[in-house]
């Protein structure tokens, strides 16, 4: 081949060539369609990673038509396209994880709410039998008194606060169901009598006996206030209803005592002593639950972990009893009792975020 | 939500070409342009939507960890409270008051009458 031949050979190479070379945006969305990343989409995002290829083959006939420019612009539009498929696949996998998590999440409430179920009936158990033995002991002979050991001494004395402040509250709940005697009133004078002193130290030793016969007392008061009208309306009356109805919301967790049905607030309002907009959809439902059983007064209790934070809690008490009112529940009774009923022992450590609460106690008509 | 610096600058190119374009009589490579920018905006609501969606399921798999702690911490606690209700019951056990060597009802079975 001569010299003119090599040139033609040459130019022809360049020219024919040079026309049939890509753009570089085919040859990046070539690069992208062959990714890992587009086997995922195909799967997850089908319908954006069908539009890509679309684009692409475009694309390239655009090219092979000899439209470069436009063939380089459905290029980029192709690369776009797979980036679009590409968020839609991690947006279907994140939908993936929120799925699992919401799954997981109501799984492991439902766990929660058990041990919280078992929570509050072993403490109701433990409870009971203390209660007895202390009572059992009350009954020891005054010579065993004399003996006391200052650890019993303050066993005793913990009781008897916690006994008065127990009797305080039953009587409030029979002073609520609307009962007006002079047993009431004596019951109510006398825990007063009790409490101031327990309060100013007292080393009496009938503290302990006092303050478990003024909660029998209180308890007789409530007991004799409930059964008139629970024989007026039987059907109103029981507090099965209400409890299920609690139940069966999920937001609360609802528990009968003495007193009425339960429900434990842990920690409704903030530092400032403001409600917590967490807790304001749980008032919200017990001020339209109080409304549809509007038999059963409400009292509000505020319980703090310390005597320290014993004002924080009666504060939190009356915001949630504010609160209440607001959204249409007869405005509540409101007591504070301190740390005087601990849950936990207080030694116990992480006691103090279930002694601090705030209950919200329907007085039912029956137990 | 993720930033879409990228994404945004391509968007800007495909506009400021689609006009140059239209101003050089370039309608179909103009028109072509149009759909480009079109597609980055997609591209970034398609971010923004998947990084949404992420942060709600970090969030969810936050939440679900802290409840798991909280049950972590109440199983503790119902086993300390029942070891407490066996030290009770030993007690009225030794007090005469409890046949010895019942268990008691198990935590799960029904609240006892009385029990405040």
């Amino acid at each position: 081949m001569n010299q003119h031949g090599s040139l033609v050979l040459a130019a022809f190479w360049l020219f024919g060539c040079g026309a049939h070379v890509p753009p570089q945006t085919l040859v990046d969305a070539d690069n992208v369609a062959r990714s890992p990343a587009v086997a995922q989409s195909n799967e997850l995002a089908p319908q954006a990673s069908a539009v890509a290829r679309g684009l692409l083959q475009e694309a390239h006939a655009l090219e092979k038509d000899g439209q470069t420019a436009e063939a380089g612009v459905v290029a980029e539009e192709a690369i776009a396209a797979f980036q679009e498929a590409f968020a839609l696949t991690r947006a279907a996998r994140a939908q993936v994880r929120i799925e699992r998590s919401q799954q997981a999440l109501a799984e492991e409430k439902v766990r929660l709410a058990e041990f919280e179920a078992a929570q509050a009936r072993a403490t109701q158990e433990a409870d009971a039998f203390e209660l007895r033995a202390r009572v059992a002991l009350d009954k020891e002979a005054i010579r065993d008194v004399e003996t006391l050991t200052p650890e019993r001494a303050r066993a005793r004395r913990q009781a008897a606060t916690q006994l008065a402040s127990e009797a305080r509250l039953l009587c409030v709940s029979a002073a609520l169901l609307g009962r007006k005697t002079e047993a009431l009133t004596r019951a109510q004078s006398d825990v007063q009598a009790l409490e101031s002193d327990l309060g100013t130290g007292s080393v009496q030793n009938d503290l302990y006996p006092r303050a478990a016969a003024l909660r029998t007392s209180c308890l007789s008061e409530l007991t004799l206030t409930r059964r008139p009208l629970a024989q007026k309306a039987p059907d109103a009356a029981g507090s099965d209803r209400l409890l299920a109805e609690l139940a069966a919301t999920s937001a609360v967790f609802a528990f009968r005592d003495d007193r009425g049905v339960v429900v434990n607030l842990r920690t409704p309002t903030n530092k400032e002593g403001r409600l917590e907009e967490a807790s304001r959809s749980v008032v919200e439902l017990l001020a339209r639950t109080s409304k549809q059983h509007s038999a059963f007064p409400l009292l509000v209790v505020g319980h703090s972990a310390t005597g320290a934070d014993a004002t924080a809690a009666e504060t939190a008490a009356r915001a949630v009893a504010q609160a209440l009112t607001e959204y249409g529940a007869t405005a509540p009774a409101v007591e504070a009792v301190g740390p005087k009923q601990p849950v936990v022992d207080p030694r116990v450590a992480g006691a103090g975020a279930h002694n601090s609460r705030v209950e919200v106690i329907f007085v039912t008509v029956a137990r | 939500v993720d930033t879409t610096p990228s994404e945004q600058k391509a968007v800007d190119s495909a506009k400021r070409r689609q006009a140059e374009a239209e101003r050089a009589g370039q309608t179909g490579l103009a028109r072509r342009l149009a759909a480009l920018s079109a597609r980055w905006l997609a591209v970034i609501d398609a971010l923004e939507a998947a990084a949404k969606l992420e942060a709600e399921a970090a969030r969810l798999e936050d939440e679900r960890i802290h409840v798991q702690e909280q049950t972590d911490r109440l199983i503790s606690l119902v086993e300390q409270t029942e070891a407490r209700r066996a030290r009770a019951l030993a007690r009225l056990q030794a007090l005469g008051l409890e046949p010895t060597g019942a268990a008691g009802a198990p935590a799960n079975a029904k609240p006892a009458e009385g029990a405040r």
